[in-house]
């Protein structure tokens, strides 16, 4: 039964996992969903949790493309402002702007720039910010999978002479009449 | 991709801050062959700002031609420039007035008194080169 209900609910999660914009806890969310399935199979039961998952995989699309979108803005908005090189802390106005016969108004130009790299921070951090809002939990489970591998490893070694105690009792018997 | 993302926001960042906490300050190199003007430059209004200058000279340098010198300046838009300010020449002077008729001399950048700043309208000020050889030189805002 345990392996009929792990046998189902990974290949549907793994397929959901792919796809960058859905999260941990709706793929598991459709998975429990699948699991209970695979116990009661109710198809009726099952379709408001169905559709919330749809919904909320939707909701959070939608989210994550605005915050892409406003990552992009800022980054365009930092692209097309003018870079005006800051030198011993002062603004350099380019030559040929000050051998060109417009009049140029330094006030005018260090503010403008001002405005524009404000504009340029606030629209790329606050995207920036939202994306790792919404990856949290890939970011969170990636980092702590990260730091669990080397972990794991010995935990594995002694989870084996647990599965197996008699093999283990043996040998310290065998060690014991020696 | 969030470490590209992580890179990027940084470098933003970084970029805006630098750009944030610099001061109110241009700096302006001229380099005008003879008889030429830069571009008028507007100063900001209703406040004092401070004009550093400094000219370079000529590629062959003469030591007549290099020069060191500061005014401030106050800007009433659309009525006059004053100015109070000190030249650099074997005997240094101080300079002051108000003004907005064009052409009318500010201060002299270069210790022979060929380059100067002058009127350009009531609301800009401009840098004219009236030695017969290229000068070079800058000029520095801070307002």
């Amino acid at each position: 039964m345990k392996q009929m209900l792990l046998g189902t609910s990974p290949i549907r999660m793994k397929q959901k996992l792919s796809k960058a914009t859905t999260a941990l806890p709706f793929t598991s969310c459709f998975a429990l969903s699948q699991n209970t399935q695979a116990v009661t199979p109710a198809p009726e039961a099952m379709r408001p949790n169905r559709l919330m998952s749809v919904h909320g995989n939707r909701h959070r699309r939608s989210l994550a493309l605005i915050c892409w979108l406003v990552f992009a803005a800022g980054l365009l908005v930092q692209f097309f402002s003018p870079h005006l090189k800051v030198s011993n802390g002062a603004f350099v106005i380019p030559p040929k702007m000050a051998a060109g016969r417009n009049a140029i108004r330094p006030d005018e130009i260090v503010g403008g720039q001002r405005r524009m790299q404000l504009l340029s921070v606030l629209l790329t951090v606050s995207g920036a910010l939202g994306l790792a809002f919404l990856y949290r939990d890939m970011l969170i489970g990636g980092a702590s999978r990260r730091s669990s591998e080397p972990v794991e490893e010995p935990a594995c070694r002694d989870s084996t002479r647990s599965q197996h105690p008699d093999a283990t009792r043996k040998t310290l018997d065998e060690e014991t009449n020696t | 991709m969030a470490t590209v993302v992580a890179i990027i926001t940084s470098m933003v960042a970084a970029n805006a801050t630098q750009t944030i906490t610099a001061p109110n300050a241009a700096f302006i190199s001229y380099n005008l062959a003879a008889g030429a003007n830069s571009a008028a430059i507007t100063p900001a209004t209703n406040r004092s700002v401070l004009v550093m200058f400094c000219s370079t000279g000529p590629s062959g340098l003469a030591g007549q031609d290099t020069g060191v010198g500061q005014v401030s300046l106050l800007h009433i838009p659309s009525w006059f420039i004053q100015w109070f300010g000190f030249e650099s020449t074997s005997v240094p002077t101080v300079t002051s007035g108000l003004g907005g008729l064009v052409g009318r001399h500010i201060v002299w950048i270069d210790g022979a008194h060929l380059v100067d700043i002058q009127v350009a309208s009531a609301d800009t000020i401009l840098i004219h080169n009236g030695n017969s050889v290229t000068m070079a030189g800058n000029v520095t805002l801070v307002w």
